[in-house]
C-alpha cells in the first residue's frame, strides 16, 4: 500500500460516517478496508468538554480504555454494543468532536523465499522480473496474496490435481507439498499416463507441470526459490503428456484418477479447437461429483465465442470449469490470450510469471565441440539474426553456399556432465540437405566419453532435405547420465552427390535433476490457470464447508473489476485472493412466519 | 437500554437478538426479549412503533446456514433487515443482528416484532473479514394481520 | 545472460517458422492418427467392438472406465465408416477422435 493511499483511507476513515450496510460493497473498496477491533473506538473531545472522557464513556455505559493525549481516548465499549450504535451515540454527544473505529491494521504477510520479490503476480510493486521480457507494470495489479496470506496459507485439505507433463517431485520447492499416494499403492505423488507407470515425473525434461505446479504449491516461507499461492499444498501430480501436449485418452483417464483420489480441484492448462464429447463427459461428472476444473482460455489472441474459433475445455458449458483469461503487470488483457463474454469467466496474471522448472536448461553456444573433417563453428545469418552455429561444411553460411566434401565420415561432440540427473533430453534445430538414403546425419550418444561414434552407440540417421526449413530435434539421453556425457553428429558421405550439408542451431540439454533449484519465467494462459487454481484450494481450505459452485462464486464475486475484462469475459474480474476470501454467499432459503 | 436474555427457550442458545429501535418495545416481553436500539446509525432514540404495542406481532425468520467459515465464527453472523416497500434499501433500514454466538454454526433464525401490514424481509451474512457482509438474500414479504381482540375476564373474590 | 535471452527468443520464431512449413502430424494435428475414443456400454464391449473393427486391425483397444476405450486402427476407414459399422450393429456407439491438447505456454 502507498503512503499516499494509507492517507487517504485514515482521513476517510476518521471522518466518515459509520459503515452501514450497503446493498453491494463494492469488492475492492471492500478488500482494501481494514477491519475495526468490534469493540473499541476512538473518540476525539471538544477543546470545551465540561465532562472528562471517562464521564463520557461511563455515561453510555462503557469505560475509557487508554488516553492519547489531552483529547484523544480509546474507549472500551460495552460487552455486545453494536460498533455502528456506539459510533452514533458517541458522535451524538455535546463533548464529542470525532469518533471513529479503531482500526486493526496488521503486518502483511511476507514469505521468505529468495525470488519472491519477482512474483508480481503475487504481489506487484511494479518490479521488473529477471528473465523475462521488460513491461510496464502497474502496482497493485495482483492477486492481493500478502492480505489473504494473512488469513490463511494452508491449503493442504484441498488435493489440487495438475494434469500436465508432469512435475518434478523432487524439486526442492516442490517436495513436501504432494499428495502422499503410498496408502492407495501411488507413493510417487501420482501417475503418469502416458507411459503407464506410476512415476509422474517429466519423463522429457519438459517443465511445463513443474511450473504450473509451482504457481499453485510452491513451498512458501522456505527461504528457498519462489513461493505459491499455497504455502503448504497437496499436490497430485498427473502425467497426461509429454512436450507436444496430451490427448483425450490421458485427460479422460487422469480426471478419473484425480476424482477417485479425492482431488476437488482439476487444473488443465492445455486446450483444443475440438469439440470432445468423451472429454466433456468427464467434465460433467466431475460437476456431478462436485469437482471444480479451473482451465486456460487460450493463447491464440481469439474469440472463443465466435463460433470459428471454439476453444475446449474452456468453452464447455459445465458451471464447474472456470477458464482463465491472462493479464499483463499493468492488468491489460496480455495479448496472446484468448478471451470470450460468455466462456472466459475470469482473469489472473500471465505473463512474465516466474515459477519453478525440474532442472537445469544447459544453453550450450556450439563452442568448443571437438570436430573433425569439414565440421565448423560459424556465425550464420539466418535472417532472425546472428545466431551462433555449428557447420558442415564451412561454407554453410556463404552466399552461395558450398557442398560438403565426398567420402566425409566426420563428427564433432562434447562432453556434459550429466551425473545424478534423473532425466535430460537434448534439443536443437537442424538444417539440412543431403543425398537422399545414402549420405547420412547421425546422432550418437556415450556415457564413457570420447568419440560416440566410436566409443558409445548411434542413436537415429537423417537423410535427405527439409530445404530451408529447421526441423526440432528433441532427443533422449537417458543411459548418459554420466560427468562426461558425450553428444555427438557426424556426417558421412559417400563419393556421389554432395549437397548443401548441416547446420546445427540452439542446442540446449534440458534436465530432470531431484533437488532442483531450477526456476524459468513462462507466460501463457497456461500460467494464468494455476493462479485461479491455486485461490481455489485457499478458498476451499479456508471454507471447508464449500461447495465447488461456492469457491466458484467466491473467485468470480470476490473478483476485481477490470477494465481490459470488461465485456471480454464473463465477469470483467481479476481473481483476487483476498476478495474471494472475503466473499460471503447471500444468505438463500429465508422464510417468514407470523407466531 | 434494556437487556435481557431469554432463559430457557429454544432460542437461547442460538442467538442473542437485537431488535432495532425497538426499545420502547421492551413493554410487551419485558423479562423475555433483549431489546436494544441498534442499526442505522441512530442507537440510543429509542424510537416508538407505529402501530399500538398491542399490534405488534412476533414473525419468525429463518434462513440455511451459510457455509463460509467466517460467517460462523466470532466476529460473524446476519443481520436481518426488514422495511415496508418491496424493494427496499439496506441503507438506513431497520435490522436484527444475529451474531455468532459460540458451537458449529451462528443461529439461522431471528424473530421480528412488526406491526400490521405487509413487511419485506431480506438477510445479509457477515464476517470479521468482511463486515459489510454479503449481498443480500432474495426478499420475502409477509403480511403479518391485526390481532385479535382479547377480552380479558377479572374475577374479584 | 542477454546473450542466451535473445538466442533463445531467435529460436522461438525459427520454430514458429518451422511449424508453419512441417511438422509430423502428432506435433500438427488436431487429433492423433488411427485413434479414437469409443463409447459403447455393456459388459459384452470389448466383444462388440472386435467384431465391428477387427478388419481395420485393432491394434489396442485400451478401456478408460465410464464405458469408454481408446481404440487403435492399423488401418483408418475414416470416422464416418466406423460410425456406418456402429450404426449397422443396433448398439449404441459413440466415436470420437483422440483430440491433441495443447499447453498453452
Amino acid at each position: 500500500m502507498t503512503s499516499a493511499y494509507a492517507a487517504v483511507l485514515f482521513a476517510l476513515a476518521l471522518f466518515a460516517v459509520p459503515a452501514r450496510a450497503g446493498e453491494r460493497p463494492a469488492a475492492i473498496a471492500a478488500a482494501r478496508a481494514p477491519t475495526p477491533v468490534p469493540d473499541e473506538l476512538l473518540v476525539r473531545f471538544k477543546a470545551e468538554a465540561t465532562a472528562g472522557p471517562a464521564g463520557v464513556a461511563q455515561r453510555l455505559g462503557d469505560r475509557l480504555q487508554r488516553a492519547l493525549g489531552a483529547r484523544y481516548a480509546v474507549v472500551k465499549l460495552d460487552a455486545g454494543k453494536p460498533l455502528a450504535d456506539a459510533l452514533a451515540a458517541y458522535r451524538a454527544m455535546p463533548e464529542v468532536e470525532a469518533v471513529q473505529p479503531n482500526y486493526r491494521y496488521r503486518f502483511l504477510a511476507v514469505p521468505n523465499d529468495p525470488l519472491y520479490p519477482q512474483l508480481w503476480a503475487l504481489n506487484n510493486d511494479g518490479q521488473p522480473v529477471e528473465g523475462g521480457t521488460p513491461a510496464a507494470a502497474i502496482p497493485g495489479s495482483d492477486l492481493d496474496m500478502e492480505r489473504a496470506w494473512n488469513e490463511i496459507t494452508d491449503c493442504t485439505s484441498v488435493i489440487v490435481a495438475v494434469l500436465d507433463s508432469g512435475v518434478n517431485y523432487l524439486h526442492q520447492d516442490l517436495a513436501g507439498n504432494l499428495w502422499d499416494g503410498t496408502a492407495a499403492g501411488f507413493p510417487l505423488h501420482g501417475y503418469d499416463f502416458l507411459d503407464d507407470d506410476n512415476d509422474p515425473m517429466p519423463a522429457d525434461a519438459f517443465g511445463h507441470g513443474t511450473h504450473v505446479a509451482a504457481t499453485i504449491g510452491a513451498v512458501g516461507n522456505n527461504g528457498l526459490g519462489v513461493a505459491g499461492v499455497c504455502w503448504r499444498a497437496r499436490i497430485m501430480a498427473l502425467r497426461i503428456g509429454d512436450r507436444r501436449g496430451a490427448t483425450t485418452a490421458r485427460i479422460v483417464q487422469a480426471m478419473q484418477f484425480a476424482i477417485e483420489h479425492g482431488a476437488r480441484i482439476v487444473n488443465l492448462s492445455l486446450g483444443g479447437s475440438e469439440h470432445d464429447p468423451a472429454f466433456e463427459a468427464e467434465v460433467e461428472r466431475a460437476r456431478r461429483l462436485g469437482v471444480l476444473v479451473v482451465t486456460a482460455a487460450g493463447n491464440e489472441g481469439a474469440d472463443n465465442d465466435d463460433g470459428a474459433s471454439p476453444f475446449f475445455p474452456c468453452d464447455f458449458p459445465q458451471d464447474n470449469v472456470v477458464c482463465t483469461a491472462a493479464l499483463d503487470q499493468s492488468y491489460n488483457r496480455a495479448s496472446f490470450s484468448n478471451f470470450g463474454a460468455v466462456s472466459v469467466d475470469v482473469g489472473a496474471p500471465g505473463t512474465n510469471i516466474l515459477s519453478a522448472w525440474p532442472g537445469r536448461v544447459r544453453a550450450d553456444d556450439l563452442r568448443g565441440w571437438v570436430r573433425t573433417g569439414g565440421w565448423t563453428e560459424a556465425v550464420c545469418n539466418f535472417n532472425l539474426g546472428r545466431l551462433p552455429a555449428l557447420v558442415n561444411p564451412a561454407s554453410w553460411c556463404a552466399t552461395p553456399p558450398g557442398a560438403y566434401a565426398a567420402d566425409a565420415n566426420d563428427v564433432a561432440y562434447k562432453a556434459f556432465d550429466l551425473a545424478g540427473v534423473r532425466h535430460a533430453r537434448a534439443s536443437f534445430f537442424r538444417f539440412l540437405a543431403t543425398e537422399p538414403d545414402v549420405d547420412f546425419l547421425g546422432y550418437a550418444l556415450s556415457p564413457a566419453g570420447g568419440d560416440p561414434f566410436a566409443a558409445g552407440s548411434v542413436i537415429a540417421l537423417h537423410s535427405g532435405s527439409a530445404g530451408t526449413r529447421p526441423i526440432e530435434e528433441s532427443i533422449d539421453l537417458d543411459g548418459c547420465f554420466t560427468s562426461s556425457c558425450t553428444f555427438g553428429f557426424r556426417l558421412q558421405s559417400n563419393a556421389t552427390v554432395a549437397d548443401r550439408g548441416v547446420a546445427i542451431v540452439g542446442f540446449r540439454i534440458d534436465t530432470v535433476e531431484p533437488n532442483a533449484n531450477a526456476y524459468a519465467v513462462l507466460q501463457g494462459t497456461s500460467m494464468a490457470a494455476p493462479h485461479v487454481a491455486g485461490v481455489a484450494a485457499l478458498v476451499w481450505a479456508y471454507n471447508p464447508r464449500y461447495t465447488y459452485a461456492d469457491v466458484r462464486a467466491a473467485l468470480i464475486e470476490g473478483g476485481e473489476p477490470v477494465a481490459a475484462l470488461a465485456g471480454t469475459t464473463a465477469s470483467g474480474r481479476a481473481v483476487n485472493a483476498f476478495g474471494a476470501l472475503q466473499y460471503i454467499a447471500p444468505p438463500a432459503g429465508v422464510a417468514a412466519v407470523v407466531r | 437500554m434494556i437487556r435481557h436474555a431469554r432463559t430457557g427457550s429454544a432460542f437461547a442458545a442460538e442467538a442473542t437478538i437485537r431488535f432495532c429501535r425497538g426499545a420502547a418495545l421492551a413493554g410487551l416481553c419485558a423479562g423475555l426479549w433483549a431489546l436494544a436500539a441498534c442499526g442505522s446509525g441512530e442507537a440510543g432514540t429509542a424510537e416508538r412503533p407505529a402501530a399500538e404495542p398491542t399490534q405488534i406481532r412476533y414473525v419468525e425468520v429463518s434462513w440455511d446456514p451459510n457455509r463460509e467459515s467466517g460467517v460462523n465464527r466470532a466476529g460473524g453472523g446476519y443481520r436481518v433487515y426488514h422495511g415496508t416497500t418491496p424493494g427496499f434499501s439496506l441503507g438506513g433500514a431497520r435490522f436484527v443482528d444475529v451474531p455468532y454466538a459460540g458451537g458449529e454454526t451462528t443461529p439461522t433464525r431471528a424473530l421480528l416484532a412488526l406491526a400490521p401490514g405487509t413487511h419485506y424481509i431480506k438477510v445479509v451474512a457477515y464476517s470479521a473479514l468482511n463486515p459489510a457482509g454479503s449481498a443480500p438474500s432474495a426478499e420475502v414479504a409477509i403480511t403479518v394481520p391485526a390481532a385479535p381482540e382479547v377480552f380479558v375476564r377479572v374475577q374479584h373474590d | 545472460m542477454r546473450r542466451v535471452r535473445r538466442l533463445a527468443l531467435a529460436l522461438v520464431l525459427l520454430a514458429a517458422v518451422g511449424a508453419a512449413g512441417e511438422g509430423s502430424a502428432s506435433d500438427a494435428g488436431s487429433y492423433v492418427p488411427r485413434e479414437y475414443i469409443v463409447t459403447l456400454a455393456g459388459a459384452d464391449a470389448v466383444q462388440v467392438l472386435h467384431a465391428l473393427y477387427a478388419e481395420y486391425g485393432i491394434e489396442r483397444l485400451q478401456p478408460l472406465g465410464e464405458g469408454r476405450f481408446l481404440l487403435r486402427l492399423a488401418r483408418d476407414p475414416g470416422i464416418e465408416t466406423l460410425r456406418a459399422a456402429a450404426e449397422a450393429s443396433g448398439r449404441r456407439v459413440e466415436l470420437a477422435r483422440n483430440f491433441i491438447y495443447r499447453y498453452q505456454r
